[in-house]
């Protein structure tokens, strides 16, 4: 298994509709919540947990930004590590691609692929684990 | 002149011109499976894709030398049903994949085996994503309301 550095176009080819759609909802999401607190409740958001009272896998971002704006990045961190790793790599990534037109390409046999997706679904699961153990 | 990059065995190289890369496909260097790009392209291609570099004959489809990418059917089912599940997001990362994926897999570069679990993860995308515009927008009409009753009711 290797990483390779290859170059890409700077751009990435993404539908216009898609990123509309996305930017949209975290912009209602932080509407949302600059309102509650400014009223002092603050709504649950995820329907997942409203539904289950189970905290989903990705619950804990918006406290988490919340922190992380106010300079408390470790304390922002630690409200959902693994989305916070993901945004940070992702973000990177894009920063690189943008900048210099780079990108990088993983070339993994069949049997490694297997064991990468294993060790994904390992992290997924344990960071679900964590999260129920702490904002349940 | 335009000048060409090449990944033979993971290994990328180049600025190279035309001629050049010619002359490698003709010593066996550089075959139909390996990725080439040069500006304009939208991504890395297989060079036997390339009508400037192999003729349509020289590369018979699902034969020994054509290369089909490998699907990715498994990561968008994942994505799609995550977007149902967790967070719709994922769902739309699903949908977009699943589009370039079918179009792909019909253009003959992607392995076509693939293509029902593309299809149903893209069909999970479509919902999630759907299912999360609804429901902003009726929570939104419903603040809306609320604000409304609630300067009505002051006045």
């Amino acid at each position: 298994m290797t990483l390779h550095i290859v170059k890409v176009p700077r751009r990435p080819n993404w539908p216009w509709w898609a990123v509309a759609i996305v930017a949209a909802h975290f912009a209602l999401v932080a509407a949302v919540s600059v309102v509650s607190s400014s009223v002092g409740s603050e709504p649950d958001l995820c329907l997942f947990h409203r539904l289950t009272s189970v905290p989903c896998p990705s619950c804990g971002a918006t406290r988490g930004v919340k922190e992380i704006l106010t300079g408390r990045i470790l304390a922002g961190w630690g409200y959902n590590p693994l989305l916070f790793t993901v945004f940070s790599v992702f973000g990177a990534w894009l920063a690189v691609r943008l900048a210099f037109g780079r990108s990088v390409r993983l070339i993994a046999s069949r049997n490694e692929r297997k064991v990468l997706w294993a060790l994904a679904c390992a992290v997924f699961l344990g960071n679900w684990a964590y999260l129920i153990g702490h904002l349940r | 002149m335009e000048q060409w990059h090449i990944i033979v065995n993971g290994q990328q190289s180049g600025p190279i011109s035309l001629e050049e890369l010619k002359q490698r496909i003709d010593a066996g260097s550089v075959t139909a499976k390996d990725l080439v790009w040069r500006q304009g392209m939208q991504q890395w291609q297989p060079a036997g894709s390339v009508a400037e570099l192999f003729d349509a004959g020289q590369v018979p489809q699902g034969m020994p030398g054509s290369y089909l990418k490998p699907h990715r059917g498994g990561a968008i089912l994942a994505l799609g049903i995550l977007g149902l599940l967790v967070c719709f997001v994922m769902g739309i990362v699903a949908w977009v994949m699943g589009n370039n994926d079918l179009r792909e897999m019909t253009a003959g570069q992607m392995d076509r085996s693939g293509e029902q679990l593309t299809m149903a993860g893209r069909i999970c995308g479509i919902i999630s994503t759907v299912l999360a515009i609804v429901g902003c927008a009726g929570s939104l009409i419903w603040f809306i309301i609320m604000a409304v009753v609630g300067i009505a009711s002051h006045s």
